[in-house]
């Protein structure tokens, strides 16, 4: 059930109950009779299960890597770091269209976010790239725009419509 | 009863009724036949186009999606033997030998009839237990609804694979995430860290198409990256199956719609294990085993009839008791709250139109699947062969596009994003993002409840577990499901060692 890594999950586990017990330690006084459990009784109960989850692992995970002679590969490490670069790229990709969006607008900005997606995943060719990013977010404006009367941001483009 | 199902049916054969359902179908099954793309994401993408839609026209279209997906992962299954959806993944073993031994239409075709068969048959069933489980239902408490609640997250966190605590941890996070925002009862903020778009609580679309598509992107991204696009030209056999032997695939197809109807039911198992045990069923149980994987027409009808009843199947649970059994069953469970409306038993007094147009509309829907199978099949190998990183930007434009216009926030688009990089990192650590999404889902229903009921029990928990006969019994199912997840590794354990020691 357990393995050597799980420390990992461990460790992640302890920290998100802590930051959830800190969190709600000012509603624990929030009760009354007509309400005896109050708004931190369940994240409370979570957080303390997530810790004992965690601890769990923590152990579980030491106590394997004592019987095995504390084997760790650090190969795998490098391996992993270089394969998630198209995750970096496209999260980077993703974070300046979300500051991107209210100042420049959907038009502008959804195109850019379609073009540098394709290229972190390897896609060199300039007209495939300028045909998918303009035609894609072309066919969504128009379908959310017109079609579902959402109010995209136009940035730029405010005056045209 | 009767006059309900005519409202449903009326509903159905208005013109926005059939254009949404053949939609939906569509949608359904193109994304079913995209790799990476299955019911629940298809449906999760979709989302954001129905809250425009009435709420019983918009469950319509997802019905049809739901049936679509579970269809369209079979045909790449068969043709190129990779699985659109994980559902189809035991179709592969004998659909894809059939398509290399040049016997394509016979593949293909028993994939399209077994799962318009199986969907047929779970309407059919749904239409009879739904209604009388509903009624059951309404002996429900507060106390009863928080334990059911509990039983559907013990069943699939125990169904968890390898490790049974992260299984519980997920839907733990799932549950942690419900609570973030405005506490339902004395208004104040929870974990809102200090953002005020948190105190309205998590958008459900964001976190699910973070959780689902983006994390499927990013995965994608990962497994494509520094591989050349590949294309496959296969020339179709298009020569429809003679009816001896449609007629022979008949009790096969029984044996895997009635197995996906049980399973459906049950939360938490879904689509993929009906479509495994079936087809471990009818291998165990065949007089020739050892055609099955080698291109046995059989090992396709019985995975696809399984997989597909699941849908008739899974929505027992939803409309009857209001609790989703699988991720796509949550996802209507989303959209009928996104239209105010909340499944349980007083959905068939207060709102009959939504449960008896599901039923109408999957018969519809599986017609309809009838069609559009033969039609996408013809067009098959150009769709599932459709470029990867064409698909992986276009999700997420479409993520994005459908994050920001469901509450006009660029927050939300921030939110898909995060929760598509937890969903990546679930992924990795083995934690199942199902149970987040059900725990999330049923998280409020859970709290809301469990706090009800403390109330009329005077904060005695165990007045809470044990207040009625159904509560005792539906929390001895949550305590023994967990029981048994957590013993049934050490018991294969111990009984792995003990033959080895007898082979030694």
């Amino acid at each position: 059930m357990f393995k050597k890594n799980d420390w990992i999950f461990g460790l992640i586990s302890v920290a998100v109950g802590v930051f959830v017990l800190f969190n709600i330690e000012t509603l624990r006084d929030i009760k009354n009779s007509m309400d005896p459990t109050g708004p931190a009784a369940l994240p409370s109960i979570i957080a303390w299960s997530m810790v004992g989850i965690g601890l769990l692992h923590l152990f579980a995970s030491l106590y394997l890597a004592r019987k095995e002679g504390e084997k760790y590969e650090a190969s795998d490490d490098t391996k992993k770091s270089k394969s998630i670069k198209p995750v970096v790229n496209i999260t980077l990709a993703s974070v300046i269209f979300i500051f991107l969006l209210p100042i420049v607008g959907y038009p502008i900005a959804m195109p850019l976010l379609i073009a540098a997606i394709m290229i972190s995943v390897g896609v060199r060719e300039k007209k495939k790239i300028l045909l998918v990013s303009t035609l894609t977010s072309m066919i969504l404006f128009v379908s959310f725009s017109f079609g579902l009367k959402v109010d995209l941001p136009l940035g730029f483009f405010e005056s045209l419509f | 009863m009767f006059d309900n199902f005519l409202m449903g049916i009326s509903v159905v054969f208005q013109f926005k009724g059939i254009i949404a359902i053949g939609i939906g179908v569509l949608w359904g099954t193109v994304g079913g036949m995209i790799p990476g793309i299955n019911a629940t994401i298809a449906m999760a993408l979709l989302l954001p186009f129905t809250w425009g839609l009435d709420p019983a026209v918009a469950v319509m279209m997802l019905s049809g999606v739901y049936c679509g997906g579970e269809y369209g992962g079979s045909i790449p299954a068969v043709l190129i033997g990779t699985p659109g959806t994980n559902a189809a993944a035991a179709t592969v073993f004998d659909g894809y030998e059939l398509h290399k031994q040049g016997k394509t239409g016979v593949g293909l075709y028993a994939s399209l009839l077994a799962s318009v068969f199986g969907g047929m048959f779970g309407a059919i069933v749904l239409v009879f237990i739904a209604i009388p489980l509903a009624s059951v239902a309404l002996a429900f408490g507060p106390a009863e609804y928080f334990v059911l609640a509990l039983v559907g997250l013990t069943l699939i966190c125990s169904l968890g694979e390898g490790n049974v605590f992260k299984g519980i941890w997920a839907g733990l996070l799932g549950i942690l995430l419900s609570t973030i925002g405005l506490d339902p009862f004395s208004g104040t903020p929870r974990l809102t860290m200090g953002f005020l778009s948190l105190t309205d609580g998590l958008e459900m679309i964001p976190l699910m198409m973070g959780l689902f598509a983006v994390s499927e992107v990013f995965k994608e991204a990962i497994d494509i990256t520094g591989e050349k696009e590949k294309f496959i030209n296969v020339k179709l056999d298009m020569s429809f199956p003679s009816w001896p032997l449609i007629k022979s695939w008949i009790p096969c197809g029984i044996f895997g719609s009635s197995l996906g109807v049980i399973i459906g039911a049950m939360p938490g198992a879904g689509a993929t294990v009906a479509s495994f045990l079936a087809y471990t069923g009818v291998k165990k149980w065949s007089k020739n085993p050892e055609s099955f994987g080698k291109g046995n027409p059989l090992g396709v009808i019985a995975p696809e009839s399984a997989n597909n009843a699941v849908t008739g199947g899974a929505m027992v649970p939803l409309l009857a008791l209001g609790i989703p059994g699988s991720n796509s069953t949550a996802i209507m469970l989303g959209a009928l709250m996104i239209h105010n409306i909340t499944p349980g038993p007083m959905l068939f007094v207060n709102n009959p139109e939504i449960p008896y147009g599901i039923f109408s509309a999957l018969f519809v829907a599986n017609i309809f699947m009838l069609f559009v199978g033969l039609i996408c099949i013809r067009f098959a190998v150009k769709v599932a062969n459709l470029s990867k990183p064409v698909l992986l930007s276009v999700i997420m434009a479409l993520v994005f596009t459908g994050s920001y216009a469901y509450s006009g926030e660029v927050f939300d688009v921030g939110l898909a994003l995060f929760c598509g990089l937890i969903g990546l990192a679930m992924r990795k650590g083995n934690l199942p993002h199902t149970a987040t999404v059900l725990g999330f889902v049923l998280g409020f229903i859970m709290e809301a409840n469990l706090r009800r009921a403390l109330i009329i029990s005077r904060g005695s928990y165990w007045g809470v577990l044990f207040n009625s006969n159904i509560s005792t019994v539906l929390f001895s199912i949550a305590l023994l499901s967990v029981l048994w997840a957590l013993l049934r590794p050490i018991m294969h354990t111990s009984v792995k060692n003990r033959k080895h020691e007898a082979a030694v």
